[in-house]
């Protein structure tokens, strides 16, 4: 549990959130061996309300947050979904895609808690119903009948997987790049990011290991995307990931690379990853998303 | 077999400071000179040869120049003498892990410019590079101690420029530690020891982050003015 990072992070803006909960060793004690695992996502809640009251995060911060859960929840459900699909994923990586899934819902439920007790209301994907996790005519990931086979062919399937979780890695990087320093959001956005990225990159290594076609590496290779369609409709998803351009404007085909050589452009492309912003992210998935 | 355990076989870097206080060349001092005042500041230049990282976003950023260095370094040792077994693939791959993480050392030296630390000199021995479990074990460590380190320096930058470029390398990072992970246990990219309750991957704030590199690194360091 990363518990006192979250604490430390709501400290550099608000010093005294050690003094709201009677001190830092009550407050870390209450999440000793006693407090289940299971129940650390509440327990956490209910701490940020007992530390705060009423007090409220600025509404960009909350907007930020809540597009961060807007997009937990689109992907959660596209491998809840895949996970739950008789014979979609090969016994061998059902272990792999139920982590993902897993780590999602973590996601979720984190950020719901951290947006409510910030005194913000948790985006809810449209015609969510029953059990909040089990969407009901919230998605079309066929893409309005693009991608009919998305749950019956498992390339199909992983293609879209990647695509998603590589735009996920991109949309945590607009977040953490927009919010400005010592914002409380970032130590917590990066520790998401971070986990998006070990998912995207998992999921092309899954597709390198059972022959794609573009044999993609975990990382992402220049700007490329899927070739033939329907799937080169996610060539958008790549745009300016071979962006050598990169802080003060440094070219980074230039940087040294091994044996005395300079590196060559596409491991310099892929040594950096790009962001996107919101609201591109938000238009390359509003096709997936039913209103 | 070459063993890149010198400064030497690492790129050049621009405006490296030299802190090296030979030991010759101390004993030269403290033998031929009698003057108290002269041995007695001798002693206290060789007694602390750690090299100070910096104060603010500078010390961020050559701590992030630290692990970078300690990465490139490992895949470079990996890449020349590489482990019994290596497929295509893996032989790809590596020399990707080495390229990306040199282009961060010197990535991160230029935008440091004149206020970047030495080169590093590491410690290549907890690895046994030409046997495969031990090689991706320690890839591993170094690895999930870079995504930690990520995550554990952004919140601290004062200048909001910095962030967009270095997350840029973090999620590369991980990138790198899921490969690794997977390489060596299918299906461990995200393992629990990693990934908490939340979701939430694992944070190491500088000081933490740097005890742990400090075995695989000779040079010692001054990091008192980092975050703890």
């Amino acid at each position: 549990m990363n518990i006192s990072n979250i604490i430390n992070e709501i400290a550099k803006t608000d010093p005294e959130v050690y003094e709201r909960v009677s001190g830092r060793r009550n407050l870390l004690k209450s999440f000793g061996s006693k407090v289940a695992v299971s129940a650390i996502p509440l327990a956490l809640g209910s701490l940020f309300k007992k530390a705060y009251g009423q007090t409220t995060a600025s509404a960009s911060l909350l907007a930020s947050m809540n597009y961060a859960l807007q997009i937990e929840y689109f992907t959660y459900n596209f491998y809840h979904t895949g996970n739950n699909t008789g014979g979609l994923v090969s016994a061998a990586d059902i272990a792999g895609l139920q982590a993902i899934e897993n780590h999602d819902l973590g996601h979720i439920n984190f950020l719901k808690n951290l947006i409510t007790t910030m005194g913000g209301t948790p985006y809810t994907p449209k015609n969510y119903i029953g059990n909040p996790f089990i969407a009901s005519g919230a998605y079309d990931f066929t893409k309005s009948g693009t991608f009919t086979n998305v749950f019956t062919s498992y390339a199909i399937y992983l293609d879209l997987g990647q695509a998603f979780k590589d735009l996920a890695v991109r949309a945590y990087k607009g977040i953490v790049g927009s919010n400005g320093a010592g914002s409380s959001f970032i130590g917590t956005a990066m520790q998401i990011h971070s986990v998006e990225a070990r998912h995207a990159a998992h999921v092309r290594y899954v597709r390198r290991n059972s022959g794609a076609i573009d044999n993609p590496k975990p990382w992402v290779s220049e700007n490329i995307s899927f070739q033939t369609a329907p799937l080169n409709q996610f060539i958008p998803f790549y745009i300016n990931e071979n962006n050598i351009l990169q802080g003060t404007n440094i070219d980074i085909t230039t940087l040294a690379g091994a044996n005395g050589s300079t590196i060559s452009h596409t491991a310099a492309t892929e040594a950096f990853d790009e962001p996107l912003d919101m609201t591109t992210v938000q238009g390359l998935i509003s096709p997936f998303i039913l209103t | 077999m070459k063993l890149y355990n010198t400064t030497q076989d690492l790129p050049p870097v621009k405006d490296a400071k030299s802190y090296d206080v030979s030991r010759r060349r101390f004993l030269q001092l403290a033998g031929g000179i009698a003057g108290t005042g002269a041995f007695l500041a001798a002693c206290k230049k060789a007694a602390d040869n750690r090299i100070f990282v910096g104060r603010g976003d500078v010390g961020l950023l050559n701590f992030l120049y630290i692990i970078e260095q300690l990465k490139a370094g490992f895949y470079v040792q990996a890449n020349a003498t590489t482990y019994y077994g290596l497929t295509l693939s893996e032989m790809q791959l590596l020399a990707d892990l080495r390229d990306h993480d040199l282009a961060h050392v010197d990535f991160l030296a230029l935008i440091l410019a004149g206020n970047v630390i030495p080169k590093i000199t590491l410690n290549l021995s907890p690895t046994i590079y030409a046997d495969r479990t031990s090689m991706i074990a320690n890839a591993i460590i170094l690895e999930d101690l870079a995504v930690a380190s990520y995550n554990g320096v952004m919140q601290s930058f004062s200048d909001a420029g910095y962030l967009p470029t270095i997350s840029k390398m973090a999620s590369v990072e991980a990138r790198h530690a899921q490969y690794v992970r997977d390489l060596l246990n299918y299906n461990s990219f995200g393992d629990i020891s990693l990934i908490d309750a939340n979701g939430l991957g694992q944070s190491l704030s500088p000081q933490a982050a740097l005890a742990i590199a400090q075995p695989y690194i000779q040079t010692q360091f001054d990091g008192s003015t980092l975050p703890a």
